[in-house]
């Protein structure tokens, strides 16, 4: 068995946290019966996962490159994952299907879950002690 | 006429989304490029540590991004949505919207570098307290987005605000002059925060036991180097919900822009200042931490000094609202 980098580690805990929450509180707005807002968070959640995953890949590739070809690509791979964040945001401005304030919610689901994560485990660790 | 409305709004917020993301792009790009600078000092020091190095800039830079999360999300709603035009006052608010993100995410992008690179750093140095510094490291980070998050509030009641019955002089300027001071008094909020949370993690590297004064202390100097976004955010929230009467001659108009104006870029220095005389306080208290209570005094007092300017700034934007 292969040993999982430790920044692979990490976009794994962190990506299926963040979908994790999203589908939880997707489904508290589904019982609520707001359906938009559902599919909103989990969106922008699925597509902030990405950005974070595409982020430490393009990291990796960046690295293994010559000078000039990895600055290059490291541009465009930020273009890219701009894009990718901006595919959630076009469809929740066009179609009534996804709430807008949701998706965006959603697009920050990562950076919210790696805040929490720390933040609790300093609480609960000084707690302990 | 309905029809020129529109043409206008339309431009007016293709003109916003495009400074929005494009000024908002400056801040996270420099942040995200320092932390990765950084990242190789660490790394050239300690190989052995590389692995834990590269998930702390990941994480790092993860959130210094939030800032141009933001600004995208400003652009993309000034691109693509159906901004109702009704006056000629919601071109001003479009254009305002975008120029308080994209200049309101600068700050908090280049400052949320600073705690990254410097727990990369300090990884290496002390690799027995890396959870504590990338603790450290992410609460400063996010502290460092607050003035771009107020950048974003005065952004949303921009875009969502119904301007149809202001008259539109002196309201254009009114509008103009709240994106402006929102924006730009939080460039320098946000890179005094980082270069305070910068400190701390340098501290913390250093001095790992004092890492309960030194982060209790990195807070209350991030709270005060917020201030100057703060008093941006006021003048803004005046600018936007006071009404004023309508108007025939330019002057009012040029007063409300200049006192948005005032604000903002008299917000910058003070926030910056502020960041460089916390982040001594914090790096000292972290070495000498016995006398925590005189460099605590001496950094509060540093910190209100430096305070003064903006205060003074302020001063002449609420002459120039509610005088001239």
């Amino acid at each position: 068995m292969t040993a999982v980098p430790p920044d692979r580690e990490i976009q794994k805990r962190y990506g299926s946290s963040a979908m994790a929450l999203a589908i939880s509180i997707g489904l508290v707005f589904l019982i609520l019966d707001y359906k938009a807002m559902c599919r909103g968070i989990v969106m922008g959640s699925l597509f902030s996962t990405i950005n974070f995953v595409l982020m430490g890949e393009t990291i990796h590739k960046a690295v293994k490159r010559e000078r000039s070809k990895a600055s290059l690509s490291a541009f465009g791979n930020i273009l890219f994952r701009y894009t990718i964040l901006a595919i959630p945001l076009y469809l929740a401005i066009k179609l009534p299907r996804f709430d807008l304030f949701s998706t965006i919610a959603g697009l920050l689901m990562v950076q919210f879950v790696i805040l929490a994560d720390h933040i609790s485990h300093r609480f609960i660790y000084s707690w302990r002690r | 006429m309905e029809q020129d409305i529109q043409t206008w709004v339309n431009l007016a917020a293709y003109l916003g989304g495009g400074l929005s993301i494009g000024f908002g792009a400056i801040g996270a790009a420099i942040g995200e490029g320092y932390t990765a600078s950084q990242a190789n000092s660490a790394i050239s020091r300690n190989p052995a540590l590389a692995g834990d190095v590269f998930k702390s800039m990941l994480v790092g830079q993860a959130i210094a991004e939030s800032a141009s999360v933001f600004a995208l999300v400003v652009a993309m709603i000034l691109l693509f949505s159906n901004i109702p035009a009704d006056s000629f006052v919601t071109v001003a608010a479009v254009f305002a919207a975008g120029l308080s993100m994209g200049f309101g995410a600068i700050g908090s992008g280049v400052g949320a570098g600073f705690p990254a690179g410097a727990a990369c750093v300090g990884m290496v140095r002390q690799p027995s307290v890396s959870g504590k510094l990338t603790t450290n490291m992410l609460i400063g980070s996010a502290v460092c987005q607050t003035p771009s998050i107020f950048a974003l509030v005065v952004s949303f009641i921009l875009i969502f605000s119904d301007f149809g019955s202001y008259p539109l002089w002196p309201t254009w300027g009114a509008i103009l002059g709240a994106g402006l001071a929102a924006g730009l008094s939080a460039i320098g909020s946000g890179i005094g925060g980082g270069i305070v949370a910068g400190a701390s993690s340098e501290g913390i590297a250093r001095q790992p036991a004092a890492v309960t004064p030194v982060t209790n202390i990195m807070l209350l100097g991030q709270a005060i180097a917020q201030t100057p976004a703060i008093l941006g955010l006021l003048v803004a929230f005046i600018l936007i919900f006071k009404e004023f009467g309508a108007s025939d001659t330019i002057a009012p108009a040029m007063a409300l822009l200049g006192s948005g104006l005032c604000m903002g870029i008299g917000g910058i220095g003070p926030g910056i200042g502020e960041g460089i005389a916390s982040s001594g306080g914090v790096k000292w208290i972290a070495r000498n931490e016995k006398d925590i209570g005189t460099l605590t005094r001496t950094m509060l007092v540093g910190m209100a000094v430096a305070e003064s300017t903006a205060i003074y700034a302020m001063v002449i934007s609420l002459v120039l609202i509610f005088v001239v």
